[in-house]
């Protein structure tokens, strides 16, 4: 049981870093900001992030060198939530904190076959010694992309992308994103089933629903936008959803065309990413968040002493990166504070009332 | 037996002969290479101005740094070419060049070697290539075998296209969930690690479609089924393994002429090898040289007592002119030190250096070092036995490279020694009658000995502070300093009082003692001022001026808590002593408790095992304890630069 294992010490963690986190008042300050540079000065004052953030004092600030310093921020409470677990639930929180080695090796097959313009590289690297064994920087250091499947022998990753690297296309890197996505998932899923039921019945509900509405994403662009074929698209789908299985999805993409699809959708639990008349591909991705925060923040109040409440508080925390993320978005290219709520995941909505 | 003096050698030559002048200073292996340039720019490099030097003189004026030489990439590059061939089987020895070395004639027959080898292993690698495909398709033919079909029936399809992969657990299951769908007929034919081997037949009219659902997948497509090949797979497999012992020969026949030829051109290349690697360090050696358009300019560190010998080997190049340097008043220029010992202290340098590279004006600690550290560990570790283990343990980690071994060889050998004094055998006490006294039954005698060794190295340690005190001349610190004459004597002052007053046996009478003391610490603790007042100059030039009394209070209070603390400190080392013998005898007390003679000769093994390789090395490790903080913190100043002449 969790409850056996130093939990009043992770709980006291937990609520230490949660205390720590903006309050809707911060948001409006960072949204009444005219730049970047003027964001970064007030997180570096007033918020956690300061510490992070001060290692880029004195440099000129970019929006880049801002977002890692958040992620840097986000992975480094994380790993202090780590010290406090062992055995199945640090092995779900390794699992969880593997989305930015994911990403870093995204970054690494997209440098080496000639798709990024980013030429500070290393200096994107989120990936941290507590969770990855992968050198990054030596990956990033290679020539072609051969010899980067060469340094990831061995690995899953190596297993998964060399019966794509031999015929390198425009779809290349959408198989890797998928590939890799995917696999990330399972994982995670698989994780989450290794802990004892009693303490994670939410947290996996949260991330069964996440799968759901991966997936309901993944059909709706599929089928709107990509020329595939349904037993692709079928191919592509996550088991473990909590309202859709794979059999269920499978009819919907077999048995009804796209907008008998959407107009079954609108009914479900998920209607809310579909049931709009307008502006369904600009929000999805928004709405897919702002769910999952309420449902993350319900979580995290309702849960006494038990694991979902550590999980519901790092899902937050990404949350709220995303969020500043957004927002320093927003200011590069100047949009009115109105307009900045609508692509934040909370909702600020009191903003423009009080404005 | 101390640090070895050092003289700055400034050289001029012409250009001609550069190489061969620095190939013979790093044959020399005793100069270590300074920059000249540095030397020019500050003053340190001059010539006497007479007629006959003219030119050099008029050279400095159109001087340029060695630092914009190429440097040795080429030479490295050469290098790597041999290397391709050889591998890392030649090594750099000073005795392959002693003879005349013509460079382009040299990289010549690099070339010519290289050339005939070069397409052999060209071929080589075409040959390796065709077995690696060969394996390839024996090992896809392999899953076919039990078909029996002729393979020109698949290969000539007309309408189907035929392909060969593997598919991991899960996506089998994904596969099989959507049979009905599929454009394609998915036959198991076999497994491959964690994978299953599947047929793919498909109409070519799909096959874009079957691709991509192939490729969402994750299949991975085994290669090595050919168009070419229309047997039947059995046949196939019997005629390729043929094929592959054919090629297999010619590959081996093909490695054979390689090596004759690579054992033909054995020396040749060797030769090369050095050459080249002698060529760079040449060209590293110039980055730190100046060069006028017909003149070099070198400048180096060497022994003082070579300067003959070394000027002599040097006089063989033409209008040389070779100058020395030994006024080292010069505060900007700080000499190496050279550590020079007798064989018995040489290994501790390394425990030294470890501390800290004694600077070049200090004295030696080596010496004082060494018989400090075997006169602690002998008395704390004293057995014949168990120092003889040591002794042998020593000899064999030298052999095997290890530094430290140097050390446990002289330590066993000084263990030994003790053990005769004590009458100690593998920590038997009974067996030899001690020369001194049996540390068990005279527990005070040892504990008091261990003191007065202590106290009595104390005192040398003081001794060498003030030697290195006036060496640096720093006659403030010399009179006045805590580790100078006053710190000295009040020490010895404090000794005496504890001394009268422990044993009633007075030198002086306490009172006097007293005064002195009290005088000595009014001295300490207005050092500054007395200082000032004696007009010495301060070279750390006033850091401690601004101190608070307070400050100096506590100082005060610091110098006599910790004078008290490193004379106690040496109680240890009799602990020690006294621990080695209870611990045997713990282990004498569980070998009774046995009883049968097997047992307790294993626990006896076991015991000394456990208390040379435990106790041996908490010894060790408090001797160094007792040299780092007790004693180096009375004299020791370090911050030398390591002499490290230049060398092949």
């Amino acid at each position: 049981m969790f409850l056996d294992t130093q939990s009043d010490a992770i709980y006291s963690k937990t609520s230490a870093l949660k205390s720590k986190m903006l309050q809707m008042d911060d948001y409006k300050a960072l949204m009444g900001k005219d730049n970047v540079r003027q964001i970064y000065d007030y997180l570096l004052e007033f918020s956690v992030y300061g510490e992070k953030l001060a290692e880029l004092r004195g440099q000129k600030i970019h929006r880049g060198d801002v977002e890692r310093a958040l992620y840097m921020h986000l992975i480094s409470s994380i790993e202090k939530i780590l010290h406090y677990l062992g055995g199945d639930y640090r092995k779900f929180i390794i699992a969880y904190l593997k989305k930015f080695e994911i990403e870093d090796i995204k970054l690494a097959i997209e440098s080496v076959t000639g798709r990024t313009s980013i030429t500070d590289l290393e200096n994107h690297i989120l990936s941290t010694d507590s969770f990855s064994k992968i050198d990054i920087r030596e990956l990033l250091a290679q020539e072609t992309l051969q010899d980067l499947m060469e340094k990831l022998k061995g690995t899953d990753y190596y297993r998964l992308l060399i019966p794509y690297t031999n015929q390198v296309d425009s779809k290349f890197s959408f198989y890797v994103e998928m590939i890799l996505d995917r696999f990330y998932y399972s994982q995670l899923i698989k994780a989450a089933k290794k802990l004892p039921d009693a303490d994670l019945k939410g947290a996996v509900d949260l991330l069964e629903r996440n799968i759901d509405l991966y997936n309901l994403e993944w059909l709706y662009r599929a089928r709107k936008f990509y020329d595939m074929s349904k037993e692709e698209i079928i191919n592509f789908v996550l088991d473990s959803g909590k309202k859709f299985n794979y059999f269920q999805l499978k009819d919907l993409v077999y048995e009804s065309d796209f907008q008998k699809m959407i107009g079954y959708l609108s009914s479900t639990d998920y209607g809310f990413l579909f049931n709009h008349d307008w502006d369904i591909d600009l929000y999805m991705e928004r709405r897919i968040e702002r769910y999952l925060f309420y449902k993350s923040l319900n979580l995290y109040g309702k849960s006494v002493l038990d694991f979902s409440k550590v999980y519901a508080f790092i899902m937050l925390m990404e949350f709220e990166v995303k969020d500043i993320i957004s927002i320093i978005e927003c200011k590069r290219y100047k949009l009115p504070i109105a307009e900045i709520s609508k692509y934040l995941i909370r909702d600020t909505e009191v903003v423009e009332q009080w404005q | 037996m101390a640090i070895e003096k050092l003289a700055m050698m400034n050289v001029v030559g012409e250009n001609t002969y550069v190489d061969d002048f620095i190939k013979e200073i790093l044959f020399m292996e005793n100069v270590q290479v300074v920059d000249a340039y540095t030397e020019i720019d500050n003053f340190r490099f001059t010539i006497d101005v007479t007629e006959e030097n003219l030119k050099e003189i008029l050279g400095f004026s159109f001087l340029e740094s060695g630092m914009n030489i190429r440097g040795k990439e080429d030479f490295e590059k050469r290098i790597d070419l041999i290397k391709d061939v050889y591998g890392d089987e030649f090594v750099i020895d000073k005795r392959n060049l002693n003879r005349h070395i013509d460079l382009n004639e040299v990289v010549k027959s690099v070339y010519t070697i290289y050339n005939s080898l070069h397409k052999r292993h060209k071929v080589l690698r075409l040959f390796q290539n065709d077995l690696d495909l060969m394996n390839q398709s024996i090992k896809a033919y392999e899953y076919l075998r039990d078909s029996d079909i002729q393979m020109s029936e698949l290969n000539n399809l007309k309408y189907f296209n035929c392909v060969l992969g593997s598919l991991s657990k899960e996506n089998v299951e994904k596969l099989k969930r959507n049979y009905g769908n599929i454009t394609a007929v998915v036959v198991h034919v076999g497994t491959e690690e964690n994978n299953e081997v599947y047929l793919v037949i498909s109409p070519k009219d799909l096959e874009t479609e079957t691709n991509r659902i192939l490729r969402s997948l994750n299949f991975k497509i085994i290669e090595g089924l050919r168009e070419e090949y229309d047997k039947k797979p059995e046949e196939i497999i019997d005629w390729l393994k043929m094929k592959r012992e054919t090629f297999k020969e010619k590959a081996d026949t093909l490695e054979r002429e390689i090596e004759t030829i690579k054992d033909e051109y054995r020396e040749e290349s060797n030769f090369a090898f050095n050459v080249f690697h002698l060529y760079g360090r040449i060209e590293e050696i110039k980055k730190q040289m100046a060069f006028s358009e017909e003149h070099f300019y070198f400048s180096g560190w060497i022994p003082k007592k070579m300067k003959h010998s070394i000027k002599h080997k040097l006089s063989q190049f033409k209008d040389i002119i070779i100058m020395f340097n030994e006024d080292y008043n010069d505060p900007s220029m700080k000499p190496p030190t050279k550590l020079k010992n007798f064989w018995m202290f040489r290994p501790f340098e390394f425990m030294i250096k470890m501390y800290g590279m004694p600077s070049y004006k200090e004295m030696d600690p080596t010496p004082f070092f060494s018989i400090s550290y075997l006169v602690f560990f002998g008395f704390m570790f004293g057995d014949i036995g168990q120092g003889f283990v040591l002794l042998l343990l020593g000899i064999l980690a030298n052999k095997k490279g290890i530094a430290l071994g140097n050390i446990i060889q002289r330590l066993g050998i000084s263990s030994m020694v003790f053990g005769v004094v004590y009458g100690s055998i593998f920590g038997f006490e009974n067996l030899l009658p001690a020369i001194w006294v049996k540390p068990f039954h005279h527990i005070n005698t040892i504990l008091i000995t261990a003191i007065i060794i202590g106290v009595a190295f104390l005192l040398v340690s003081y001794i060498y502070g003030m030697v290195n005190s006036i060496k640096v001349k720093n006659y403030s610190n010399f009179i006045l300093g805590k580790n100078g004459l006053t710190g000295f004597l009040l020490y010895l002052t404090l000794l005496l009082i504890v001394l009268a007053i422990a044993t009633g046996n007075r030198v002086l009478s306490v009172a006097f003692l007293s005064l002195i003391a009290v005088v000595a610490v009014v001295i300490l603790f207005l050092k500054e001022s007395v200082s000032k007042m004696l007009g010495f100059k301060e070279p750390g030039h006033g850091e401690h001026e601004h101190e608070s009394v307070v400050e100096k209070v506590f100082e005060m209070f610091e110098i006599l808590l910790s004078m008290a603390s490193n004379t106690l400190s040496f109680i240890r080392v009799g602990a020690f002593a006294l621990n080695h013998v209870g611990l045997f005898l713990a282990f004498e007390s569980l070998a009774k408790l046995t009883g049968s003679g097997v047992g307790s000769t294993a626990v006896y093994i076991v015991g000394n095992v456990f208390i040379i390789g435990l106790e041996g090395l908490i010894v060790g490790i408090q001797v160094m304890r007792l040299e780092y903080y007790e004693l180096f913190s009375k004299y020791f100043e370090g911050g030398g630069i390591e002499f490290k002449p230049a060398k092949l």
